[in-house]
């Protein structure tokens, strides 16, 4: 189980490796500005990860299974989480938009976007 | 603002107003800590603990001298080795206010070592020796590294009860970043790893990225060619130098001008091979060397007898002798435990990671390999390796 569980990681950061790759070629960052902006940004997708993961493992069992009481926990841990990603997202962009600016800022987002794409394409082709 | 103008207009008393803004403001305070409250758990620091279990044998060899008393009663040698080692983050300290991200980490390593010298006309002697340190790495935030390492160990020949021997190795190690493929080490070790305690200058550099093949020349531990193959396999091509200065029980009168209880053994060697490091998981670490063995030397020395010889110089060996090539077998295991902050594309942390791991705690020369380095970049992914960076909303 464990192993698994050890394994699922490892692909897991392969591709988050593969992320960082493909966002670090489409910003162009000179080296002074890299050593401030990837402390950052990985501070900031710690965050995220560890939020999804919580809202994810707290989906243990179906929803027809759960007491009123777990329900309403469930339904406000959501929002919660929704809530303080939007929260992350303010308080980080700005942070990374005095690193890189903010024509750069964009590029990063749109970076993010094709990211997403690229990997739902690939997904997507695989399953055809 | 609206309060003020109502309060203003007479609609809230003083009260009131002191009620809402309160309120108003506890409100601000949570939309912006809604992260805060849901008192998740992140990790605190970026290294992980790391335990690693390393196993090595020569095989036997001759001792060829046979002119000395001595070579013809210990006949020949080989030797077993046993490391085990850990280190675990202690606190991270990390200015995030200036204008550069710096941080600096605390580590606590530990070092137990047994060890089997077997010469063929004695019998076999165990030695351990067990040691804890701590080691400070700072990065500047800028280009550099700092690393300092302090590892007393004690040393004893568990064979006959003898006395143990208390030690200290440290280092102090100054790493720059030019680019993602080229660093340069500078600093001093002591060490006993030549098997005699000496002051060493430190001399590294990288050429090649961490997680591509990249060639590596730390004086004065070790030289590698090293190749990733994805993210499971790596092959490497090196030279690691590799002993010490053990005590050794006299319960079998190999020093025979004296009455001494023991003595001291000194051996080094220099080995060259090939190893492959197997990394089925995220947290698992496997690795298989082999090789030569050269500048195989194993001498013994008097403590006492030195120190009583004012007038010369402490180096005297009451036994010293070279031995030829022979080959030598490698294998470990590495465990990564609990979680660590991300590192990715931060090339002073992934630097700060080889480096910790380039130098094996304790006085301890082997290489338990980077298992803490970021993965390399794969297209290799699943609906479940990409559940945490895709949202619904994405498809």
């Amino acid at each position: 189980m464990l192993s698994v569980a050890a394994s699922a990681q490892k692909d897991k950061d392969a591709v988050e490796a593969l992320r960082m790759e493909y966002v670090g070629k489409r910003l162009d960052l000179s080296k002074a500005e890299a050593d401030k902006f990837w402390p950052v940004y990985n501070e900031y997708n710690d965050k995220i990860k560890v939020l999804r993961k919580n809202f994810r493992q707290s989906f243990k069992k179906p929803v027809d299974a759960l007491s009123d009481k777990e329900i309403e926990e469930l339904y406000l841990l959501d929002l919660q989480t929704k809530q303080a990603e939007a929260e992350l997202y303010k308080v980080y962009r700005d942070k990374l938009k005095l690193i890189i600016g903010a024509k750069r800022m964009l590029k990063l987002i749109a970076a993010e976007n094709d990211f997403k794409k690229e990997v739902i394409k690939t997904i997507q082709d695989k399953s055809d | 603002m609206i309060k003020t103008l109502c309060y203003i207009l007479g609609l809230l008393n003083r009260k009131q107003l002191v009620i809402t803004v309160f309120f108003l403001h506890l409100g601000l305070l949570k939309s912006q800590g809604t992260f805060d409250s849901l008192k998740l758990k992140l990790p605190k620091h970026y290294f992980n603990t790391v335990i690693s279990v390393d196993g090595y044998k020569n095989a036997k060899n001759d001792l060829v001298d046979t002119n000395k008393l001595l070579t013809k009663r210990l006949k020949n040698y080989t030797i077993n080795q046993f490391n085990l080692s850990f280190y675990t983050p202690l606190h991270t300290h990390e200015d995030t206010n200036s204008k550069v991200h710096s941080n600096t980490h605390y580590l606590l390593t530990g070092n137990f070592m047994l060890l089997q010298p077997v010469f063929g006309g004695m019998p076999k002697h165990d030695i351990i020796r067990a040691g804890a340190g701590l080691r400070i790495i700072h990065n500047t935030g800028k280009k550099g590294i700092w690393f300092f390492d302090a590892s007393p160990f004690m040393i004893k020949d568990v064979s006959y009860g003898s006395n143990g021997t208390i030690r200290m190795a440290s280092s102090a190690i100054y790493s720059h970043n030019f680019s993602k493929t080229f660093n340069m080490r500078v600093g001093l070790v002591k060490t006993f790893l030549f098997g005699n305690r000496n002051y060493l200058p430190y001399f590294g550099f990288r050429v090649g990225a961490l997680d591509r093949l990249h060639f590596s020349f730390q004086f004065p531990r070790s030289m590698s060619l090293v190749w990733p193959v994805g993210n499971t396999f790596n092959l490497s091509l090196y030279s690691r130098s590799q002993g010490g200065v053990y005590t050794f029980s006299n319960k079998n009168q190999v020093y025979y001008l004296n009455n001494d209880a023991t003595f001291y053994f000194a051996r080094r060697e220099v080995n060259t091979g090939l190893r492959v490091d197997f990394k089925p998981t995220s947290r698992l670490l496997v690795y298989v060397a082999g090789g030569f063995s050269t500048r195989n030397t194993v001498s013994f020395y008097s403590d006492n007898r030195n120190r009583a010889n004012r007038l010369g110089t402490y180096k005297v060996f009451f036994y010293k002798n070279e031995l030829p090539t022979t080959v030598f077998a490698n294998v470990g295991v590495t465990i990564k435990l609990g979680k660590s902050k991300s590192v990715y594309n931060n090339l002073n942390l992934m630097d700060a990671i080889d480096l910790n791991n380039q130098n094996a705690p304790g006085d301890d020369n082997s290489f338990n390999g980077n298992i803490n380095l970021p993965a390399k970049a794969s297209k290799n992914y699943n609906l479940k390796s990409i559940e945490d960076l895709i949202d619904i909303n994405d498809f």
